[in-house]
């Protein structure tokens, strides 16, 4: 609550903001006689001077100057001294203080037990750049930025309807970090909106720092490697899924919109899957699919044939695995483990590094080292070849969770492999596939449409990406229950 | 464990794959032992009359109220009675997975080539079934909509491949077997279309069943087709003297179909992918089934339930000295037990429910 008095909140906003140096704080007196105290606050830089300075300072110092504000009413006070539209009133101070720390500027004013949050939000932020990880030949070069105004503007510019709406609300005790759920009314499936407004709301955390921190809070699972949240930095894709019925949660301070529910199939679609002709973007899915399993399974299969089934191989192609192997002094399983290791490696030093260095130390691990290797008789050049198979596999599937699951998994299976043979590959892709399907996202079963859909219809876009026409009801619309 | 419910689709898929598991291996076997070439005509009739009799069992069902069948036998027989046959249904079921397992475990050691030890096998294999039966019924009816079509096409595909390399003269002359070895060779292969118990017990877990009598003739059906498919290639391609010296011929006609184009010389591989797809189905339905059971029947933890089902198999399997005995146990397990299971208790069941039915009818005229 706010006391009439303006000096007893001036001690409680002194008190909230004691050894901040950074905070401009300024009391002073308005009207004809100098006789109404108000008081504004607010940080410097995180807040717009230019706004504070013309639209509301110059407003109560200027604009009414000649007026006699003794008996004039708080409204006409405002409507006189401040020229801005977006202010609003809080009757708590604490309340204040939080919008104080947000960006917004803070006018207390005597005899009023209000207080008065006038939107001046002016931080340094970063502007729409490109995408850095969803890069599209064809489609929009936009990406999300930082700012959660960005961001949901980012969105609204592409549904230009009343029915998308924009829930906010503040998640962190410490951080009361911005959020915003943004949602196609009508569209999307009430139970789920619910689930994930729930869900949010239990959130019990004391900074969110960026949008990973939610989603470990909302997801479904959190023993599974398996991505039950899909962050995207486009926002043509998290408009793209608003409009088939998801929920898109965008986090202040972080790049990343995060779109529930989320199905196994999402993570194989990509925007410009629409932008360019079904036939091509359907071959490139399968593709992909393709390379998915083989990103987890190339290594388990190799490792199985060679040493338990190499029968199972033309005559040519087994004795050229068993020339190549010849010369390596260290055990199959050993070398694949010993190549996938260092592969990744390779691929955390090249993502840390500037992107300068990365791309020479790419070329330097893979090419000099393996050829090295290879020479050395370290290592055969079929176990380079699959794991660079492997690489490549997991570089073409167009979501870096994903492939980060796939990446544990592919250890999994190795493991079975290099124990059971083929019959332990085949163990270890059925327990893989066992764990999909356990999976739910917001109570949509993760490896939906493949199974629990309602006809053939529902698989228009997922290995084969339907034309646009065909493609109206998914299990997120609320027209599918 | 969950519980969720499953829709009839994946119920229809779950008895498919439950069905064509082991029984695609051994319903032709079976068939050629008892009926030389008539086989395919036993498998032919067998399947109508498991069709029909599935909408029967479907049928008795809905009478209770779609109960589940222990409930139905609480309510036809009483507590006792029904605990009784609770008690058969686990012990039945964890004897059937565990022989399962064991024949399944000799083929695949006799068709690997690295030494790998028949434990281990059973084991790797229990424990897979053990994770889809722990994850529960929903998860199951997803795994099976997803496995099927690949399982079917594949199997297809292998049997287009072969049929060129058969001869057709084998399937003649037919008929020659007595009536009476006819309806006996039917009667058995009747007993290993035993998943449509399963469908009893998960009764009051599917959704929307209007359509579920038309999914399960359609399930019965499809692998019928499968198993009679399957023996015409075998006998085409063997003979039926050699096809019934032979333990497992239909694997044995699967690794030698030469695929076309392949840089697989010898396709053990995909078949042992078949043919561990088709148990781990066989294998975890009679865990989670068991489990299940255990559970309501013994007030023990769902976790324990199958774990102890789990072990129990295992050992269950490791006790015939070899592949021969636990196959011969595995035919004996299924066509006693489930003559009691399959065919009498239900038939009682539907008894019952008229009997009780002309109570009700009686009582309301007076």
């Amino acid at each position: 609550m706010l006391d009439k008095a303006i000096d007893k909140n001036i001690e409680i906003v002194n008190s909230a903001f004691e050894d901040w140096g950074d905070i401009v704080k300024r009391k002073l007196y308005i009207g004809e006689n100098k006789d109404r105290a108000v008081f504004i606050c607010y940080i410097d830089d995180m807040a717009n001077r230019t706004l504070i300075e013309g639209s509301v300072l110059k407003g109560l110092m200027v604009g009414i100057r000649l007026t006699d504000t003794s008996d004039y009413s708080i409204s006409s006070l405002l409507d006189g001294g401040i020229t801005t539209a977006d202010i609003k009133y809080s009757d708590n101070i604490y309340e204040a203080i939080d919008e104080v720390m947000a960006g917004n500027s803070m006018l207390l004013i005597d005899g009023y037990d209000k207080a008065v949050v006038i939107s001046t939000k002016g931080f340094p932020k970063r502007g729409v750049d490109k995408p850095e990880n969803e890069i599209a030949v064809q489609g929009p070069k936009e990406a999300f930025a930082e700012s959660i105004r960005i961001n949901t503007v980012l969105i609204r510019r592409r549904i230009r309807d009343t029915n998308l709406k924009c829930k906010q609300m503040k998640i962190g005790r410490r951080s009361k970090t911005d959020i915003a759920v943004m949602y196609l009314k009508g569209t999307v499936r009430e139970d789920i909106l619910a689930e994930v407004i729930k869900r949010l709301e239990n959130v019990d955390i004391d900074a969110v720092l960026d949008s990973g921190y939610i989603e470990q809070y909302i997801e479904d699972s959190k023993t599974s490697p398996f991505p039950l949240v899909q962050l995207t930095e486009r926002p043509d894709k998290a408009a793209a899924e608003i409009l088939e019925g998801r929920v898109a949660v965008v986090v202040d301070n972080s790049p990343f919109v995060m779109l529930v529910p989320v199905v196994l199939a999402s993570f194989y679609q990509a925007s410009e899957d629409y932008y360019q002709r079904w036939e091509i973007m359907s071959f490139v899915r399968i593709i992909r699919y393709l390379a998915g399993f083989f990103a987890f399974a190339l290594p388990g299969l190799y490792i199985a044939v060679t040493l338990y089934q190499p029968s199972m191989i033309a005559g040519e192609l087994a004795f050229k695995l068993a020339g190549a192997r010849a010369t390596v002094p260290i055990p199959t399983i050993a070398e694949v483990i010993f190549m996938e290791l260092a592969f990744e490696a390779l691929r955390e030093a090249g993502i840390r590094l500037p992107s300068s260095v990365g791309s020479t130390l790419g070329i330097v691990g893979g090419i000099i080292i393996g050829q090295a290797a290879v020479e050395a008789g370290l290592v055969s050049p079929m176990v380079v070849i699959i794991v660079a198979l492997t690489g490549i596999c997991s570089f073409a599937v167009p979501n870096i969770a994903l492939v980060s699951a796939y990446r544990l998994v592919k250890y999994i299976v190795i493991a079975l492999s290099a124990v059971l043979g083929l019959f332990g590959w085949f163990l270890g892709v059925i327990l893989v596939i066992t764990h999909l399907c356990s999976l739910k996202s917001f109570g949509i079963p993760y490896i939906y449409p493949f199974a629990a859909a309602k006809g053939v219809k529902e698989l228009r876009d997922s290995i084969i990406r339907a034309p646009l026409n065909k493609m109206k009801q998914t299990i997120f619309n609320k027209g599918r229950r | 464990m969950s519980n969720d419910k499953i829709s009839a689709r994946q119920i229809c898929a779950l008895t498919v794959l439950e069905i064509i598991g082991v029984d695609f291996v051994i319903i032709p076997q079976l068939a050629i032992g008892l009926a030389w070439r008539d086989g395919l005509t036993v498998i032919i009739i067998a399947t109508l009359a498991a069709a029909a009799y599935s909408a029967f069992l479907i049928n008795m069902a809905e009478k209770y109220q779609g109960a589940d069948f222990f409930d139905c036998c609480r309510n036809a027989f009483g507590n006792f009675p029904s605990r009784l046959i609770v008690w058969g249904f686990i012990a039945k079921t964890v004897l059937f997975a565990g022989f399962c397992l064991r024949v399944f475990a000799e083929s695949l050691t006799d068709i690997m080539e690295g030494d790998i030890p028949l434990f281990a096998v059973m084991a790797a294999m229990a424990l897979c079934g053990l994770y889809a039966a722990y994850k529960g019924r929903e998860v199951r009816g997803r795994l099976a909509e997803i496995f099927l079509l690949p399982l079917l096409a594949v199997i297809a595909f292998v049997l287009i491949c072969g049929v060129s390399e058969g001869r057709a003269d084998e399937l003649l002359p037919v008929l020659e077997e007595s009536g009476f070895n006819l309806s006996k060779a039917v009667i058995v292969v009747l007993f290993w279309f035993y998943p449509l118990e399963y469908i009893l017990v998960s009764m009051p877990y599917i959704k929307d069943r209007t359509s579920l009598r038309k999914k399960t003739v359609s399930a019965v059906l499809i692998s019928g087709v499968l198993c009679a498919l399957v023996f015409t290639l075998t006998l085409i391609r063997f003979g039926a003297p050699q096809m019934r010296s032979l333990t497992f011929s239909v694997l044995e006609m699967m690794y030698s179909v030469s695929l076309p184009a392949s840089f697989i010389e010898r396709q053990e591989g995909l078949m042992m992918g078949i043919w561990t797809v088709g148990v781990f189905f066989t294998l975890s339905a009679a865990l989670y089934n068991s489990g299940i059971c255990a559970e309501e029947s013994f007030g023990i933890n769902s976790k324990a339930a199958l774990v102890i089902c789990t072990v129990v198999a295992v050992f269950a399997g490791l006790l015939p000295e070899n592949g021969d005995r636990a196959y011969y146990y595995l035919v004996s397990t299924v066509t006693v037990m489930e003559c009691i299971y399959l065919f009498v208790i239900p038939i009682v069941l539907f008894a019952a429910s008229i009997l009780e039915g002309r109570k009700n009818e009686g009582r309301n005229m007076d």
